[in-house]
């Protein structure tokens, strides 16, 4: 069951990697590392903060005692606090505290080290898709080497869900081993192995960073500009566009996040900028500067080919393809023998222009959907993004030239940034008027910079942010005067973030009694805040990730950009509640794996010798500074249960496998051939995580943390 | 929404505190229904067929000379010397894979109908944006917050359960994505408190005490949603899914569609509030050998076929209430390629099965496969919209008003699949 429920999970675009999902995993020879800059991973290096005066927080005025505004600030700013973490933030001093944080400058020596176990950390972006590449993009590699032919790279891309059998089955092995080879001797590894990589490093940074803000505000900011794992074009560029678009700026400027985002090949695959093009007819940048209608190989038809790997698959029907010449990845270049595009396969054609990237720019990104533009402001923000680009991750020789040549064509506007490309071959050099603003003729990346300085500081993307902001920080539907202010704050510190999180704190609504606790935690927030509280250990993340998933957030995985809604009701419904209990209980039992914990280190390595002294010392420890004189009762009638006191032996029977995307992804990753030991997926997901190990009752000192934790009151932040 | 539920929880749990049935609890559901609507709700049962399945392998035109020169080795005949190999001739003009053949009692039956030439108005050939198009309704936008089955449920206009939409996947599918309630659950015997391999009775402790500490807690969606919850296991529970058993004679194939569509049909047989419930099976992308009446194609329609047969013969009178439909994001080339498969295309076809289907037909148009038919000189033109007939089998059979607010940016009309 669990290869078919692999292919046709939501993630759609994960199960078309099951074909080749053990690239490097192959038997006993561990995937050769691709040369790469040996850099350690890098923590951030923090923003430059702006020093806007001391500091007062109104916790204060508004009756709080000291020890509950610190207890406030650790659930909203960071992933929940750690045992004794209330204690330290008032040592700080609570206005001192939330400085460091804003700075982000705090040393990580703990999380470093950690880190260090992520080899995709130590690339660079490019470097990243180039050794991480799609499976498709392997396998058409392998082809065009002559390692198999046509057919043979058809059978080994074809999924599990269809084992093939008899001949044709060992056929189809012995091309997959045939193309995983090949791979491997490209140094090539597994894109599982990159995604897993990914979710550990984030788990790791939320649950081990003493700059919690600055990973709350990831997880913020990566929402807002959102890319999916389930595009498989994108894919391999996500963790570097977290990394290196996201995180540097989320406590900088809003203006350099969103040019970083614009830019970044993951958006610019996942929205489909990277093929859209200017429509039939247009006058390209190319064009116009060069004085001539684009011979030279740079016409729009001209394009790149090759492709990023979404659909490498299929051939032309019979006959060319109207329409499917244009652009990046679908090329026929003139100077690419004759049909040699159509093996590129089919995929989304650019037949012109493309208006995803410039609409989610404008609703999702900055303005918001009553942001006050039009459909007309959509197309021609469209048409002011036209070429920009992708390099494509696997060169081939036609492009390799054309690329050199993009690089000298400086002068007519070409740009190649990283893996950015401008292609003024593709740029729609017309005039255009974008929200009022004319942009003149002949112009080429210009253009799309503009826009983006148009729209960064739009009074319509302030109260947009600031609403977003407010929703996350204080409450689902936050107050319209704190609103107000964190949006004239944005827009009179020209987009400062940190000015704007700082206004954040100091403001009345932020801690008016009536929004304590009043955000219930995403899936991802209850869990890392579960382990952070109990001082569990994650040795690796898989299992914990599994139970995310199973909650309702699978990570990087939602499909839509709009990202995950941050209301409540969109993260508790009767299955998901149903998940957050069963998280408690089970990671409080040990039934995680990869996670360890000792529940009595938490009490100085003593035991509590009963329910009700288990509850009275555990407490006060998992939900610091809450209402507890009520929880406790509360609590302790829960577990005064009396069955709860009764030992019994009889397992629950045997249940089916885990049912979510995760559990299929890793069980099919074990099932691959040559399995994942000797893989360092292997290593970093080793041993049977998902299948606990742990099996019996659970101690009464379990079974109470169990409860403390599943409980509505942990929900809360 | 938010009233809604805090309504129906309070009517649950004075329900199950009176010690009566927690199938009493769906009842009273419908009991607030406005008057005029139905005794008993409709369920619509969606099954995505992701990967694109081969709409002219599934139903074909008999003995077309377009598709026997551009499928030499594919194609079928209907002729009854081809033996195994025969194609099942559904109105002289279109026939049905016999791998299907399970499904013809219904077709006969004038409950089953198959819509032709179905698909987007977008032509990507990326099963990622066509697959979120259709789930979102809106093609061409991958922005729509919402998926359409639960814009759906957002319109049905009366109050519902916490098994009203019901995905049987990993994860919740992009069509139920928005704000109405959906469950996302593969194996409904995993709806309960508990670890694994903890021990019943320290699960049954926590689950009274985790029902103590939601019912009465002060955050009010966490009480409402927890009673749901407890009222949503306790009639589960109440209805043993653990040892469900199929009617006598039902035998649903191997597999995760059975699977799914046998706990679908749990769900409805056991009233517990269903109405619209999501499905899913996979292995359509046939680039490679795809096969004739045996072969990869082959089994998957045969594991579709049976498990949709056998799903409506286990749901009995029930199925008075019940309507299916498949959908697929996109068809494939009309023309076989050189692995004996076929590749991405346009349109494909669906099938629609319920008590007021205008079945025992081929809906849609599909006038030749000539090559100057095809779009773009190679795929089955679409000349059906999807969202025409989704909004259609939304409002004849779940009594939704067609609009807006369903499809938006969408006008068109029903292709008329119901009768009367």
């Amino acid at each position: 069951m669990s290869k078919a429920r692999f292919y046709v999970t939501a993630a759609a675009g994960l199960a078309s990697m099951g074909a080749l999902a053990v690239l490097s995993a192959s038997p006993g020879a561990p995937a050769p590392a691709k040369p790469a800059t040996a850099a350690a991973p890098q923590v951030p290096p923090p923003s430059t903060p702006r020093t806007t005066g001391t500091l007062a927080i109104p916790w204060r005025e508004a009756g709080w005692t000291e020890r509950e505004a610190a207890a406030h600030l650790l659930d909203r700013f960071t992933f929940g606090p750690r045992p004794g973490d209330v204690d330290r933030v008032v040592a700080t001093g609570l206005e001192r505290w939330f400085e460091q944080q804003v700075a982000g400058g705090l040393p990580e020596p703990v999380l470093t080290e950690r880190l260090g176990r992520y080899h995709a950390l130590t690339l660079s972006g490019p470097e990243i898709a180039r050794t991480y590449p799609n499976p498709f993009l392997v396998a058409r590699q392998a082809e065009q080497a002559g390692v198999v032919d046509r057919q043979q790279m058809e059978q080994a891309l074809t999924p599990d869900e269809e084992p093939m059998s008899g001949e044709q089955g060992r056929e189809q092995r012995q091309n997959r081993r045939a193309v995983m080879r090949y791979g491997m001797e490209q140094g090539y590894r597994s894109q599982r192995e990159l995604i897993a990589e990914q979710m550990g490093q984030k788990l790791d940074r939320a649950v081990l960073a003493e700059n919690q803000l600055a990973e709350v505000l990831v997880d913020f900011w990566f929402n807002h500009f959102y890319v999916s794992l389930t595009d498989n074009e994108a894919r391999s560029y996500v963790l570097a566009y977290e990394r290196d678009a996201i995180r540097p700026h989320v406590l900088g400027t809003f203006g350099a996040m969103l040019g970083a985002s614009a830019r970044h090949p993951a958006m610019l695959l996942y929205l489909d900028n990277a093929r859209s093009t200017a429509n039939e007819g247009a006058p390209t940048t190319f064009q116009s500067r060069r004085g001539g209608a684009g011979e030279g190989g740079f016409g729009r038809r001209g394009g790149f080919s090759g492709g990023m790997g979404r659909e490498l698959r299929g051939r032309g029907g019979f006959g060319p393809e109207p329409g499917t010449t244009d652009g990046l990845g679908a090329g026929r270049g003139p100077a690419g023998p004759p049909g040699a595009g159509a093996q590129g396969g089919q995929r989304r054609r650019s037949t012109g222009l493309n208006e995803n990237y410039a609409r989610e720019l404008l609703e999702l990104h900055t303005l918001g959907v009553d942001g006050g533009y039009s459909q007309k402001d959509v197309v021609e923000v469209a048409r002011a993004f036209t070429g920009w680009s992708v390099v494509p991750p696997m060169l081939e020789a036609g492009n390799q030239r054309r690329l050199a040549r993009a690089r000298q064509a400086g002068s007519f506007g070409f740009v190649v940034e990283g893996d950015f490309l401008f292609r003024a071959d593709a740029h729609d050099a017309g005039e255009k008027l974008v929200l009022g603003r004319k942009l003149a003729a002949g112009r080429g990346i210009e253009d799309g910079r503009e826009v983006l300085d148009l729209v960064a500081l739009h009074p319509a993307t302030a109260k947009h942010l600031a609403k977003k902001l407010a929703t996350r920080f204080v409450a689902d539907a936050p107050p319209a005067a704190l609103v107000d202010r964190l949006a004239a704050r944005f827009l009179a510190t020209h987009g400062d973030l940190s000015a704007v999180m700082r206004t954040l704190v100091e403001s009345p609504e932020f801690w008016h009694p009536v929004h304590r606790g009043a955000k219930i935690k995403s899936p991802f927030e209850l869990a890392v805040s579960a382990v952070r509280a109990t001082g569990a250990r994650v040795l690796d993340g898989a299992g914990l990730v599994e139970w995310i998933g199973r909650m309702g957030q699978p990570l990087y995985l939602y499909q839509a950009p709009t990202g995950y809604p941050d209301r409540a009701d969109a993260w508790v419904n009767t299955g998901s509640l149903l998940n957050r209990m069963n998280f408690g209980l089970a990671l409080a039992a040990g039934r995680i794996g990869g996670v360890s914990l000792d529940l009595a280190a938490l009490n100085g390595g003593r035991e509590p010798e009963s329910r009700e002294e288990a509850l009275a010392l555990y407490l006060p420890r998992l939900l610091p500074e809450r209402d507890l004189d009520h929880l406790a009762e509360e609590l302790s009638a829960a577990i005064r249960d009396p069955d709860l006191s009764r030992k019994v032996a009889e397992r629950s029977e045997r249940e089916s496998g885990g049912g979510s995307a995760y559990g299929a992804l890793f069980r099919e990753e074990r099932r691959g051939e040559g399995g994942m030991d000797s893989s360092p997926y292997g290593r970093l997901f080793a041993g049977h995580r998902l299948s606990t190990a742990a099996t019996g009752e659970p101690s009464a000192l379990e079974q109470v943390v169990g409860v403390i934790l599943g409980a509505p009151e942990f929900q809360r932040r | 929404m938010w009233n809604r539920r805090v309504f129906l929880k309070a009517g649950g749990m004075s329900l199950v505190s009176f010690g009566l049935g927690p199938s009493f609890l769906g009842r009273a559901a419908l009991a607030a229904a406005p008057a005029g609507s139905p005794a008993r709700r409709k369920v619509l049962v969606t099954i995505f067929q992701r990967g694109a399945m081969d709409g002219l392998a599934a139903v074909p035109l008999l003995d077309d000379g377009a598709l026997r020169r551009l499928r030499p080795r594919l194609a079928m005949s209907a002729a009854q010397s081809a033996g195994e190999g025969t194609l099942l001739d559904l109105d002289g003009r279109f026939g049905l894979h016999p791998a299907f053949s399970p499904l013809l009692p219904l077709y006969r039956d004038g409950r089953l109908a198959v819509v032709h030439a179905v698909g987007s108005a977008d032509s990507t050939r990326s099963h990622f944006d066509a697959q979120d198009y259709m789930e979102t309704g809106t093609p061409g936008r991958k922005g729509t917050p919402s998926g359409w089955l639960n814009r759906v449920v957002g319109e049905l206009g009366h109050e519902g359960t916490p098994f009203r939409a019901v995905a049987l996947t990993p994860t919740l599918p992009r069509s139920l994505y928005g704000p109405e309630p959906a469950v996302a659950v593969t194996n409904l015997a995993d709806f309960k408190v508990g670890v694994r391999g903890g021990g019943k009775a320290a699960a049954g402790a926590a689950g009274s005490g985790f029902e103590a500490l939601y019912r009465q807690t002060s955050e009010e969606l966490l009480a409402a949603t927890g009673g749901e919850t407890f009222d949503a296991i306790q009639m589960l529970s109440a209805k043993q899914v653990t040892s469900y058993r199929p009617a006598p004679g039902v035998d649903y194939p191997q597999g995760p569609l059975a699977n799914a569509l046998r706990q679908i049909a749990m769900l409805i047989k056991a009233d517990v509030g269903l109405e619209v419930a999501f499905a899913e099976t996979g292995g359509w992308d046939t680039h490679v050998q795809q096969g004739g009446a045996q072969g990869s194609f082959a089994r998957r329609a045969g594991e579709l076929a049976r498990a949709v047969s056998a799903f409506w013969a286990d749901l009995g009178a029930h199925a008075d209430d019940v309507a299916v439909m498949t959908m697929t994001e996109f068809g494939r080339t009309v023309a076989e390629n050189g692995s004996g498969g076929t590749d991405h295309g346009h349109g494909s076809c669906l099938f629609l099965l319920g008590p007021g289907v205008a079945g025992g037909k081929v809906h849609g148009r599909l006038d030749s496969l000539d090559r100057d038919a095809l779009f773009e000189g190679r795929d089955l033109p679409v000349t059906t919209d999807f969202r025409a007939v989704f909004a259609e089998v939304a409002q004849r059979h779940l009594g939704v008003a067609p609009g807006a607010q369903l499809f938006p940016g969408w006008a068109g009309k029903g292709p008329g699949l119901f009768r009367g």
